[in-house]
């Protein structure tokens, strides 16, 4: 079915559902969620390839970017929109079933940000895909926790110490939780490359506002880079067939640049604060007093000489 | 022997046993770091795949033996990424396919190896096209190379079949096994 006759119908059934409730959803992420997970319910009835659309789930929940470009097009939220188009009689039905579904998942979307938040990331996922959204929970948290100044119990008694485990278990958490199906390796390297980084930066931890200051840093790039790379979203693409392929290429696309940019800010990160990050000379100082057994050692030059 | 001011093409096994606690290959390649004044290094995309997958088995193996602790794991991978990161890292093989594949062919005679074949044949062109002052091909593998002289002559055979004045260059490339 045409896009833009989905949207056009999609638009009105918002309209006389949401009444003048209609301001809670016309923000670009909420509007654009309601008319995923729209079609996704009627893809379900209709058959996936009937709907001109695929998703997956992304950095903060279901996603796809070809409906992020349609929703940051100003004419959708306009009224009456795109007059010039007229629903044909034949698709009465569909709308009809469609006003059904927004109907269902309007109380969802009137919610308030933190109800709105734990339905998007909890309730409407499953298995793994929730999994994986707990665990970036966990680490943003985490990182929240050991920015802030708020003084606690743990703080008090353990210095600090706590925190920084915290943040060191939320990161071992995520890298044994992920599993990529597409350019897996580049992906997991970029990630190991951000969380030895950080891990390390752990090590020589201290309480001031330099270290501050770097978790601040390394906080942004975990949203801004991390989550594009490491988020199931190629792996979870639904919907029309023809659009998963571009939905696929794009989201690839991005990952390859993401990694490029993460690579380049850790770089820039750890140059900044030489005193708290190892330089390779230091690491390579190291590993030369790490000491291993024969039988390992011998294993190790097994796998050498392969 | 070698000189001061050495121009590096490494091979794959240089770049983990720099890396790895293992004697007596860390030693040796820690003692050359040590010892020669590095003008230049370079490495191509192949060895560095390759490096790479050696890299996840031998870090399986040291995470399985619990001899390590996650902080040394951790220091092993992100030194080796940072090395890469350091060096410029070309394929090499791009600047003229048709050479390449024909030092391919020659090679094959000497080197039974199809991937030390690809990682050599990189440094070829890497010589060619930059023309360093002291190119050394580092690696440890004596099996691989123990023919330096036939290898050497069938890349000078092949250059001159194809046209490449050897004479141009400031040397040929030699192969150093330590």
């Amino acid at each position: 079915m045409d896009k833009d006759l989905l949207l056009l119908m999609f638009c009105n059934v918002v309209n006389e559902v949401f009444g003048e409730d209609v301001k809670y959803v016309k923000n670009k992420t909420r509007y654009m969620k309601l008319f995923i997970l729209t079609m996704d319910k009627l893809g379900e009835m209709l058959g996936y390839n009937e709907i001109s659309i695929a998703y997956g789930w992304y950095k903060f929940g279901i996603f796809s970017f070809e409906a992020h470009d349609m929703f940051s097009r100003d004419i959708y939220y306009i009224d009456p929109i795109a007059p010039h188009l007229k629903i044909p009689q034949e698709f009465e039905d569909i709308q009809k079933t469609m006003k059904h579904i927004v109907k269902n998942l309007a109380g969802k979307f009137k919610m308030k940000w933190d109800d709105f938040d734990k339905f998007i990331h909890d309730e409407l996922p499953d298995g793994e895909i929730k999994e994986f959204y707990r665990i970036v929970k966990k680490v943003n948290d985490a990182f929240d926790l050991l920015i802030s100044d708020k003084i606690t119990l743990s703080s008090i008694f353990n210095l600090g110490t706590s925190k920084v485990d915290a943040l060191r278990k939320a990161i071992e958490h995520l890298e044994n939780s992920i599993k990529f199906k597409y350019m897996a390796e580049d992906r997991e390297e970029a990630l190991y490359y951000y969380t030895d980084s950080l891990m390390l930066f752990l090590d020589n931890y201290n309480d001031n506002a330099t270290c501050k200051e770097i978790l601040k840093d390394m906080r942004k790039v975990f949203e801004d880079d991390i989550l594009s790379i490491i988020s199931p979203y190629p792996e979870t693409l639904r919907g029309n067939e023809k659009k998963r392929k571009v939905e696929l290429e794009r989201c690839l696309e991005v990952i390859n640049s993401k990694i490029e940019m993460l690579y380049n800010k850790i770089d820039s990160i750890e140059n900044r604060h030489v005193e708290y990050f190892p330089t390779h000379d230091d690491l390579v100082d190291d590993i030369r007093k790490i000491e291993i057994s024969e039988e390992v050692n011998s294993r190790i030059l097994n796998i050498l000489h392969k | 022997m070698w000189g001061d001011n050495v121009d590096l093409f490494l091979d794959s096994c240089i770049i983990i046993s720099y890396h790895i606690p293992c004697h007596p290959h860390n030693k040796i390649v820690s003692d050359f770091y040590d010892t020669h004044n590095i003008n230049s290094q370079t490495t191509c995309k192949r060895v560095e795949k390759e490096v790479n997958k050696k890299l996840r088995e031998i870090l399986e193996e040291f995470k399985n033996s619990g001899e390590l602790s996650d902080s040394d794991i951790r220091k092993i991978r992100h030194a080796v990424r940072k090395f890469f990161r350091n060096i410029p890292v070309d394929d090499f093989s791009t600047l003229n396919t048709f050479l390449f594949n024909d030092l391919d062919i020659e090679l094959e005679k000497v080197m039974k190896n199809s991937s030390d074949r690809a990682i050599f044949a990189n440094a070829i062109l890497w010589n060619l096209h930059y023309n360093p002052a002291n190119p050394i091909f580092l690696t440890l593998d004596k099996k691989d190379y123990r023919n330096t002289w036939g290898i050497m002559l069938a890349v000078t055979n092949c250059l001159n079949n194809n046209g490449h004045n050897v004479n141009n260059l400031k040397k040929l490339i030699e192969i150093m096994i330590l």
